[in-house]
């Protein structure tokens, strides 16, 4: 069953690992972390549902590294999560959590319409996007930040991304949260108040990715914290429709701290950067007064 | 005369589901179809709370009803779902993995013409599956119908098969013409069909990871998957014998009318062949050696069954409800490459968009197949 304890520190965290390590995947890989604490948490009883993305290869034939039922699926993810839902439904078993670990290609842009049909239908499902604002291979999603390089963006990313975090909030759903995995015991927090709720939950998981933003394997952590103290990727949940922030600096780093971490703002010249501090900041300014609706994020 | 049950293709195809003890139904309405998700929806409504046999819901679009209905099915349940034309065609990405998956859902498609826009009946769609590895059957008539549906689940789930199965019937034709319709009781079908044990599938208690990529042993498992299509042509046949014996009606993987000294030959699909067996029969009564052939399985390909019908015939009129722009129609295709290539072999191609097909068209394709001298194509 779900792990209800508090979590207050890392020795908190359940000790039991329901992904085992050797993963295809990339060394550093952010979005490996966020699974890993996801299931420590949800356990046992979870069956997690993933689309094409990065995630494809934490199973490949023969091998996987999930110690919980998986199922990949290619197109609409989320409606084959409901599909799971209804039919455990159908045979009583309804204390099955169902867990979508799905990227934020597969998330902002091909399965949008399948996310936001299921928040409607209010299935009970767990959605936590796993966010390094690509596709796979590096290329722009509509997660992509302004200035971003990608293949599809040598130049860097012309467009301001949107909030998927706000397009769900208005399911009025009674839970919605962005998340980075530099912060695991506010994620496994938030996760562990979404799952308390009925219908579909949703979590936006920042999860940096060494090969595509350009920085050491080693550096996921320090990046993804980097995020968060300059406001570039602010921390905050939507309970029942009332918004608060959840980790706040008090005071900003610059985002030009953020930019020199990663290759891929490289092309960014001092006139965008500032562009886009000014944004963060005026961005800030309505989060610590809560005026949410008001703003749009970086 | 025991009077059956006067039913349309629709509440045939709902009462079929009804019967094969399916669990769950992810739909999508889309007209011509959406006659049965109408109905399954009061069904489910009509229900009491906590009582519900079925688990209906709806789906945003044909491939998230197609998406959910994989799912549904992994998790070992029995699943039903509906398709149509359009619909059919953008869930063609996700109808590869339920076959690569051998998941033996059964999906029930009403046929409907593509491109240009149009509701009405035409092959071209639930031909144009037959690269999929989904098994295909197209009926003709609401019994068969009804029967093959039941029939599909038992197929689809015998271990030596596991591959999904598409169950044709004609839009509006079939789909919204009542027929009389025998339907067998409740508790012969629980005989015959029993509950469905899925030898993998999502379940907590023995965690697998469903559909991950595969490199090396890739073409193993397609050549299961071919193996298994093979398979699938005797354990038709089989399930068509034990439902024979139990309920009287044999259908085979081909109908043969009139076939015994036929010289002439009109191979046609779907109810349009309930028509041509009218005229075959008015030309019978003339003395003319005609006889009909029809395709009910499209996959596993019957070849044998089609070589040997049109053994000893003189010319075939293959009757082609579709198109293929540029090459012709599709049946037309299959059969020359399942028969000798001295056959005469014309291609007649009716209906499409739904166009009338009467009993005049199939004679006056006799007569032109009598007269022509060189195998030809006519559109109608």
């Amino acid at each position: 069953m779900t792990v209800n304890e508090p979590i207050e520190s890392l020795n908190d965290l359940p000790k039991k690992d329901f992904l085992l390590g050797r993963a295809e995947a990339c060394r550093g890989c952010g979005a490996l972390i966020g699974l890993k604490l996801a299931l420590k948490i949800m356990e046992k009883n979870t069956i997690v549902v993933s689309s094409f993305g990065c995630m494809t290869l934490l199973a490949t034939y023969p091998q996987t590294v999930l110690k919980v039922p998986f199922i990949h699926v290619p197109s609409n993810p989320v409606a084959a999560a409901s599909g799971i839902y209804h039919s455990l439904r159908s045979a009583g078993k309804e204390d099955i959590n169902v867990l979508c670990y799905i990227g934020d290609g597969a998330t902002y842009d091909s399965g949008l319409q399948s996310l936001s049909a299921a928040a409607v239908r209010k299935d009970n499902l767990m959605y936590i996007c796993y966010n390094n604002q690509s596709y796979t291979g590096s290329y722009t999603s509509s997660a992509t930040p302004y200035g971003a390089k990608t293949a599809t963006s040598p130049k860097g990313y012309q467009y301001f991304r949107k909030s998927l975090a706000k397009i769900m909030a208005s399911h009025n759903l009674h839970y919605v949260a962005t998340a980075s995995v530099a912060y695991p015991i506010d994620f496994v927090r938030k996760l562990q108040k979404a799952l308390s709720f009925p219908g579909v939950k949703f979590i936006d998981l920042l999860t940096p990715c060494p090969v595509g933003w350009g920085f050491d394997p080693s550096n996921t952590i320090e990046v993804a914290r980097m995020a968060v103290q300059t406001g570039a990727w602010p921390l905050y949940e939507i309970e029942n429709k009332k918004f608060s922030l959840t980790v706040a600096p008090t005071r900003l780093e610059p985002v030009e701290r953020y930019f020199i971490m990663q290759k891929r703002f490289s092309s960014l010249n001092k006139n965008e950067k500032e562009r886009i501090q000014e944004h963060i900041e005026k961005e800030w300014k309505c989060l610590l007064r809560k005026k949410y609706w008001e703003v749009s994020e970086y | 005369m025991i009077k059956g049950d006067l039913l349309s293709g629709s509440e045939a195809a709902v009462l079929a589901a009804q019967l094969s003890s399916v669990r769950c139904t992810p739909m999508y309405p889309m007209i011509p179809q959406d006659d049965i998700v109408k109905k399954l929806s009061d069904l489910y409504s009509s229900q009491s709370e906590g009582k519900k046999t079925i688990e209906f819901f709806t789906l945003e679009s044909p491939v998230a009803a197609l998406s959910a209905s994989i799912a549904s099915e992994a998790t070992g349940t029995r699943t039903f779902t509906v398709s149509t034309g359009p619909g059919l065609e953008s869930m063609k990405e996700l109808m590869y993995v339920a076959s690569g998956m051998r998941l033996p859902l059964v999906m029930v498609n009403v046929s409907r013409s593509l491109s240009p826009t149009n509701i009405w009946n035409e092959h071209t769609d639930i031909l144009s599956c037959r690269d999929t590895g989904w098994l295909i059957f197209i009926t003709s008539n609401n019994q068969e119908l009804l029967d093959t549906i039941i029939q599909a689940y038992k197929i689809a789930e015998n271990k030596k098969v596991l591959l999904p199965v598409l169950v044709n019937m004609d839009a509006f034709l079939q789909s919204h013409t009542r027929e009389n319709v025998f339907v067998p009781s409740e508790r012969s079908i629980n005989k015959f069909l029993p509950e469905l044990n899925l030898p993998v599938g999502l379940n907590t208690s023995k965690p697998v990871s469903l559909n991950p990529p595969v490199k090396e042993e890739y073409m193993e498992f397609k050549a299961q998957q071919h193996i298994a299509m093979k398979n699938a042509e005797k354990i038709i046949r089989n399930v068509d014998d034990t439902w024979n014996k139990k309920f009287h009606r044999k259908y085979g993987l081909v109908e043969r009318f009139h076939m015994e000294d036929a010289k002439y030959v009109i191979v046609v699909a779907g109810s349009a062949a309930e028509i041509a067996k009218t005229a075959v029969q008015e030309l019978r009564t003339q003395n003319e050696k005609v006889g009909l052939l029809r395709p009910r399985v499209i996959r596993p390909w019957p070849k044998n069954d089609i070589r040997e019908a049109l053994k000893n015939v003189k010319k075939v009129a293959v009757v082609d409800q579709d198109i293929m722009p540029g090459t012709g129609g599709i049946l037309y295709q299959e059969i020359k490459a399942s028969i000798s290539s001295e056959i005469f072999c014309s291609n007649f191609i009716a209906g499409l968009g739904g166009k009338k097909i009467l009993k005049e068209d199939f004679l006056n394709i006799y007569e032109r197949l009598k007269k022509s001298e060189k195998e030809e194509e006519v559109w109608l």
